[in-house]
């Protein structure tokens, strides 16, 4: 009982939390110049049209002259019943324009977060079971080359370097080609690459990190002295415990490549993924695509806590929610 | 083709792509100059680029859309005319009318009579049958014309303000009756330069019934979202079209033109390339890297990078020196600008100090041309008589400032420009930041001004702040003025100058270029430099020289001459009042692989590359299909 009780007190709070984050960005929207309104205006007077009147024209045909409750009300209703509205800047339904971008932003997506998680907490256990070694030392090497560089700068020199000089791989992102192609696999590794770089970095730090703390610990020195592997030392009694801080890590990982890595990549890469997709949204102040492009790393983030909690019990027997 | 070429800066330009779209310039497509720069023989097996007859080219824009009917910027106006051909276009060799849909086109002999003839075999696809005159004439008059298509470039049927008639005359042939005499129709109408849409499609959305007219209905319409309504009218047929990232186009085997006999035999067997797309790119360093590597066949070049493509193997530039966009440095005239810009001297000083050929070594490595007045030395109406300049001197620069700022300004001992209130003089720059070439020009106008005794300070901005900041005006911003402005044209010339003002004061402004129009150049003029003009949102005006009555009578003088003499008259003035610190005219970059042939010498405004005569050599064909270049030579009756 106790439990579901506090999982239904979190979906609750899931859906005000939601409720709250869409709210703040149609808040800050309502309050940002239409900087499409004033172009087209522009253009209109720059031909002999009445400035004003074009403008004006443009906001009602978008429905932006109406009281700004109404808009919001609207806005609101139209999420909770999968209405998310038409996006101009796209000119589609909005969650078409979601339909068609995430297919392309998952494809680099999903293989660098487990690259990056496998490899990360992997160098990271490795390294934290091999202190002050040549490995450790590459290790670390790794780690602080992928926190140090940027992403723009590195997907520029793979580019120069694999695209250009080698001619090895396509030097950017071709939708026509295939989804389940050899020529796809090859125009996705330089994204995957650069995305999980960075990714890697973090975790294997985190991970080298907790490892030490927890190798030291009496149920580790016990587990070794009831004559455990190694190997077995590190998986079931190391790694179990220490996923629990790493679990936060990845989902925080997952948001940071969400809002920040995708832009730089699928605009570097060429890739009409989600990021692009945002970024485009934002830049002519289209804003159901703005709120609907927001509204998706939300939901990851809340449901990506909600799980993350959820796991903790599995991974972390003495973590109980019961009275909470 | 490589729209972008030439475009250094996208942000910087928007404003002028924008009013070039909205009617300023003549021609997105004519460019010409000073030939192609190869200084690499190239790696045969991939000189190509993408292969065999597929043309790749790479562009930092995208087509906002695929419908005729809304065509309100360059990079939707190049796709479409891969499309839909449109009537006609200027012929390179003697300036004269070369056809397309229609085969004639001919101005009566007092100015007031446009009369065209449609090409015979036109046929629309999506089952609207024969183009004739009929669907000219509706087009014109029931959708260009008409309040409920909101046809961007409306105003351009309607010269002077008075729409204009058009009138079917025979199957295919119709004219236009022009509500006044206009010499230069063959620049001005546009008619002949846009594309057009079928009598039947338009019936179907338009206005009736009770109906308001359905333009999103007809922009969605299935015959203009698939491009079938293309027919046989346009070199290409679309295949596919991700709005923001692609569009694929496959040659048309049933083009017009192809059989045609037009230019001479030119187009003959046209287009030459099997398969042509348009790759946008977000990132333009990633479009060049594609390009290097053979991935795509061409892409625009800013100018500082042409130097490095030049060199890079399998790639060459081609360049022409004739662009219609020219930049200035903008001096603020209303009330929280610098007083004393509203001396011609002080003008005068800082055209001095604006070392045009350094900026443009420095900002274009040499890729541009200097200008002195609203017009390209280039330009149709460019006379040196009449033209003043402004050799650079800082010692002139602060003679002038001595003698043109009022008695309570003057030189100190350390050779400051001091002011009224016994401080140095500190101008405000405003430069667009987020391009390289804007920090260069703030430190260089910086290092200037010193020089000249006067101190700056620098803002900078992103373009869209550069607009509303800056370019906006409006007496809700004037602390000192209270009730409603003499006048309003928009906001950018909310008011005469010392009623309106900008957010934020300023002094000088970089950043922001408009198209010289160079054959028609009195449309921005009239926007930019009369007391009402839209977009004059520095507030200049002048009591010495009627520009407006110039523009009014230059279109429809008497004669060419007559036109010529007033239009030099005025540039001429132009130069010597400065109104702006007169810049530099840009010129137009592109960059293609090595096996890309049929590239114009370029001569003129008009000579730039077509789609339809570009071709590529292939390392299994052998030589590459060799290209007419005779053109009709047709006279003044302009028929082809």
């Amino acid at each position: 009982m106790g439990m579901k009780w506090y999982v239904v007190r979190r979906v609750v709070w899931a859906v005000v939390a939601t409720y709250l984050a869409v709210s703040l960005t149609f808040g800050l929207l309502m309050v940002t110049p239409n900087a499409g309104a004033d172009v087209a205006a522009a253009q209109a007077a720059a031909s002999g049209q009445d400035y004003d009147a074009v403008r004006e024209r443009y906001l009602e045909r978008r429905g932006l002259d109406r009281p700004v409750e109404e808009q919001y009300v609207d806005y609101m209703t139209n999420i909770v019943t999968l209405d998310w509205g038409y996006s101009f800047s796209q000119g589609e339904p909005v969650l078409g324009a979601i339909g068609e971008a995430w297919v392309y932003s998952a494809q680099y997506f999903v293989p660098a977060i487990l690259i990056s998680a496998l490899l990360g907490y992997g160098i990271g256990l490795y390294s934290a079971l091999n202190r002050y070694t040549p490995t450790d030392y590459l290790g670390s090497f790794v780690a602080y080359f992928g926190i140090s560089i940027p992403n723009f700068w590195f997907a520029i020199v793979l580019i120069l370097l694999f695209g250009v000089v080698f001619r090895l791989l396509p030097t950017f992102y071709d939708s026509g080609v295939a989804l389940l192609s050899v020529q796809n696999a090859k125009q996705l590794l330089m994204p995957v690459v650069v995305l999980s770089t960075a990714s890697v970095a973090g975790q294997m730090r985190y991970s080298r990190a907790q490892a030490i703390e927890y190798a030291r610990s009496a149920f580790v020195k016990t587990a070794r002295a009831k004559g455990a592997s190694e190997w077995r030392v590190l998986t079931r009694h190391i790694l179990r415990v220490a996923l629990v801080p790493l679990s936060t890590i990845l989902i925080a990982d997952v948001l940071a490549v969400l809002f920040a890595g995708s832009f730089i990549i699928e605009t570097i890469f060429q890739i009409p993924g989600l990021g692009r997709l945002a970024l485009e949204a934002i830049q002519q102040r289209d804003t159901p695509l703005v709120l609907a492009t927001t509204l998706i790393p939300v939901f990851i983030a809340i449901l990506g806590n909600l799980l993350q909690d959820l796991a903790y019990v599995a991974l972390d027997p003495r973590i109980d929610y019961g009275d909470r | 083709m490589a729209e972008d070429r030439g475009l250094a800066s996208l942000r910087r330009r928007r404003l002028l792509k924008s009013l070039a779209a909205a009617g300023f310039s003549v021609s997105v497509a004519g460019c010409s100059g000073d030939g192609s720069d190869t200084e690499d023989e190239g790696d045969p097996e991939y000189e190509l680029g993408p292969g065999d007859q597929s043309y790749i080219a790479g562009s930092t824009s995208a087509a906002q859309s695929i419908s005729p009917a809304v065509i309100s910027d360059e990079a939707t106006s190049n796709r479409l005319d891969l499309l839909y051909d449109s009537g006609g276009t200027i012929d390179d060799e003697d300036i004269s009318f070369e056809g397309r849909l229609l085969s004639e086109w001919e101005l009566s002999d007092d100015a007031r009579t446009a009369r065209y003839r449609v090409r015979d075999g036109l046929e629309w696809g999506a089952g609207y049958g024969q183009l004739t005159a009929e669907d000219y004439v509706y087009c014109a008059t029931n959708f260009f014309l008409a309040d409920w298509a909101q046809y961007s470039q409306r105003p351009s049927f309607a010269p002077g303000g008075e729409p204009i008639e058009y009138v079917q005359t025979g199957e295919l042939t119709f004219e236009a009756r022009l509500p006044e005499r206009r010499p230069n129709w063959l620049h001005e109408d546009i008619l002949y330069g846009v594309p057009i849409l079928p009598k039947g499609l338009i019936q179907k959305y338009e206005p009736g019934n009770g109906s308001e007219g359905d333009l999103q209905g007809l922009n969605r319409d299935e015959a203009i979202t698939s491009g079938e309504l293309n027919g046989n009218l346009g070199p290409f047929n679309l295949v596919s079209w991700e709005k923001g990232q692609r569009m694929v186009l496959s040659a048309n085997d049933d083009y017009y033109l192809a059989d045609a006999d037009v230019g001479g035999g030119e187009y003959e067997g046209s287009p030459s390339i099997d398969s042509y797309t348009y790759q946008v790119f977000d990132e333009r360093t990633t479009g060049y890297s594609a390009l290097k590597a053979g991935d795509i066949t061409s892409i625009g070049v800013e100018a500082r990078k042409k130097s490095e493509l030049s060199s890079a193997t399998g790639v060459e530039t081609w360049s022409s020196k004739f662009g219609s966009g020219v930049f200035w440095l903008n001096l603020n005239f209303r009330a929280n600008g610098w007083s004393q810009l509203r001396s011609r001297e002080v003008r005068q000083a800082l055209a001095h100090l604006l070392d045009k050929n350094t900026l443009i070594e420095q900002i274009k490595n040499g890729n541009a041309s200097p200008i002195d007045t609203f017009h390209p030395r280039w330009g149709p109406y460019y006379d040196d008589a009449k033209i003043t300049t402004f050799e650079s001197s800082v010692e002139r620069a602060r003679q002038k400032l001595a003698s043109g700022t009022s008695s309570d300004y003057g030189y100190d001992g350390q050779d400051r420009l001091i002011g009224p209130d016994g401080e140095q003089v500190e101008l405000t720059v405003v430069i667009e930041n987020t391009s390289q070439e804007g920090e260069i020009v703030g430190n260089f106008l910086r290092q200037r001004l010193e020089s000249a005794g006067i101190a700056v300070s620098v803002e900078g901005n992103s373009f869209d702040r550069l607009l509303q900041n800056y370019l906006f005006n409006s007496v809700d911003n004037n602390p000192n003025y209270s009730g409603d402005p003499e006048f309003n044209v928009g906001r950018y010339n909310g008011g005469p100058p010392d009623q309106a003002v900008s957010r934020e004061q300023w002094d000088i402004l970089s950043g922001v270029g408009f198209s010289a129009s160079p054959y028609a150049p009195w449309t921005p003029i009239e926007f930019t430099l009369t007391p009402q003009g839209p977009f004059n949102f520095n507030g200049y005006r002048t009591d010495e020289y009627d520009i407006q009555g110039a523009i009014n009578e230059a279109p429809n003088a008497e004669s060419q001459e007559a036109t010529q003499e007033i239009m030099t008259d005025l540039f001429g003035f132009l130069s010597r009042d400065q109104p702006y610190v007169w810049a530099f005219s840009e010129h137009q970059i592109a960059a293609y692989r090595e096996g890309v042939e049929g590239l114009p010498e370029v001569e003129n405004f008009f000579d730039g590359p077509s789609a339809r005569l570009l071709s590529l050599s292939t390392a299994q064909a052998g030589t590459p299909t060799p290209l007419a270049n005779e053109s009709s030579g047709s006279g003044s009756s302009n028929s082809s």
